[in-house]
């Protein structure tokens, strides 16, 4: 007579391995700091220059997003959590900076500014 | 058997065992000991020896425990790698309510982002005196502090301040004039401060200061406006944990939730429903205090197994709030407060199931 079942035995170590393997990540997440924002940031391509930007087929405008794209994931989190407007209807309705406007998205307001 | 029933007592004591002994092997040999557990427990298991492979879950448990249980490294940017003693001008944010102690002394928890104008992390806890401008939880502020590493008194067996303190993630402590702190936003305090405020609003409303001080402590553990006279009293009477917040609120709050849904003629599994989010949301207004944790996590189980219409087991139920808690927070095993809710828990748990027997078996 055994405390578990077999099916038991094997989900208990399923989790184990899984609660390991997590716990191994998070230690070389901490051991290691600059290879994980190395890491978080290489899927980013680096600004582009300021200026409209042009239609690209199949995709959103990579122009469109702010210089902030070459920081790490988590500061631009901060970043962005800190600076949010009071109220969400004001961050809809702002006006982007010029020279920044997304052509597929801009409403036909923010083309008449241009 | 027991343990048959309770198939999460092994697991939790063999997680709290691997906290415990953590600091005597070094790391290299508790990743050795998790890899081996999980292959020969395998191994084992597809040899059909489940004996084996339940010793060896243990051993790995113990292993994970123990590497949950160390000491993690600081990051580069971390407070307490600063020259300290020093002044800095600190940027942050509050990662709790304040904690008004006395009328001219307030405390604060901030969660370090800038020093000095370099990035900056880590947990500092701030002694102000003087009266704060207003601040509430997730707020930034900045303000010039004295900060030093935590210490506390060096006689032998006697409370380790500075270790309580980095049980809580605190390493660093400072002290500030109240004029020297600058909100830098002003964001909405979270709605379970909005409804702690809203209720001791209400109970100063309803009742003399001192009656609302006292019902404030009793109800949601606030002590911050209790007279000094009274607080002494409680504390000379020794009697001071009523004052606190503790698992016997979670029990009451959750059966009146669940008599009142039963009066209202809701359905048992509506009732239980309610309860679960009732607890829950009452855990979040008081703040995470062990025996709070562990009365919501068991309170959840019991009531979930109404939900799911299955028996509860209130050991396992007590096992696997004593694992969360310890998964989460691996500090807590030192913690009195956790050791004491536990233990008494399960002095209660336990002893009347031992007496009934040995009664019925002198009858």
């Amino acid at each position: 007579m055994t405390l578990y079942t077999r099916r038991q035995l094997l989900v208990l170590l399923l989790l184990l391995a899984a609660a390991g393997l997590g716990l191994a990540v998070g230690h070389w997440r901490r051991a290691n700091p600059d290879v994980v924002e190395y890491l978080e940031q290489v899927d980013r391509a680096p600004a582009p220059p300021a200026g409209v930007s042009t239609p690209q087929p199949g995709g959103r405008l990579r122009a469109t997003r702010s210089s902030s794209e070459a920081e790490p994931r988590r500061v631009r989190r901060s970043r962005a959590s800190r600076e949010a407007p009071a109220t969400p209807a004001a961050a809809t309705h702002a006006a982007p900076p010029p020279g920044d406007i997304d052509l597929n998205q801009a409403t036909e307001v923010e083309l008449m500014c241009r | 058997m027991i343990l048959k029933r309770t198939p999460l007592t092994p697991l939790a004591t063999a997680f709290g065992v691997g906290i415990a002994v953590a600091s005597l092997a070094g790391p290299q040999v508790l990743w050795a000991a998790w890899l081996a557990a999980v292959a020969v427990g395998v191994g084992l298991l597809a040899l059909g020896r489940s004996r084996g492979a339940a010793a060896a879950l243990l051993v790995g448990v113990a292993a994970v425990g123990a590497l949950r249980g160390r000491e993690a490294p600081l990051p580069p940017d971390h407070v307490a790698r600063l020259d300290l003693p020093m002044v800095a001008r600190i940027e942050g944010r509050l990662a709790v309510e304040p904690t008004r102690w006395a009328p001219d002394r307030t405390r604060l928890l901030i969660d370090a982002e800038q020093a000095d104008g370099a990035r900056a992390s880590g947990r500092i806890q701030v002694t102000v005196y003087g009266v704060p401008p207003p601040l509430t939880e997730g707020q930034r502020i900045a303000a010039s502090l004295k900060v030093h590493a935590a210490t506390g008194f060096r006689n032998p067996g006697t409370f380790d301040y500075a270790a309580h303190l980095a049980r809580e993630g605190v390493r660093v402590v400072a002290t500030a004039r109240a004029e020297s702190i600058t909100p830098l936003d002003d964001p909405p305090p979270p709605w379970s401060v909005r409804v702690k405020r809203a209720s001791i609003t209400a109970m100063g409303r309803a009742l003399p200061p001192t009656s609302a001080a006292l019902l404030a402590g009793l109800l949601l553990g606030d002590r911050a406006e209790l007279p000094r006279d009274i607080d002494d009293a409680f504390r000379r009477a020794g009697v001071y944990h009523v004052l606190a917040v503790s698992g016997f609120n979670v029990a009451l709050l959750a059966a009146a939730v669940w008599a009142l849904c039963r009066l209202a003629r809701l359905p048992r599994r509506a009732s239980a429903a309610t309860a679960i989010v009732v607890v829950i949301g009452f855990a979040l207004v008081v703040g995470p205090s062990p025996s709070v944790l562990r009365a919501v996590v068991m309170a959840v189980l019991v009531l979930a197994a109404l939900l799911l219409e299955r028996d509860a087991s209130v050991t396992n139920s007590l096992a696997l709030a004593a694992l969360a808690i310890l998964a989460v927070r691996p500090g807590d095993l030192f913690d009195p407060g956790f050791q004491l809710s536990f233990a008494a828990t399960l002095g209660i748990v336990v002893a009347p199931c031992r007496g009934a027997r040995s009664l019925a078996r002198s009858a």
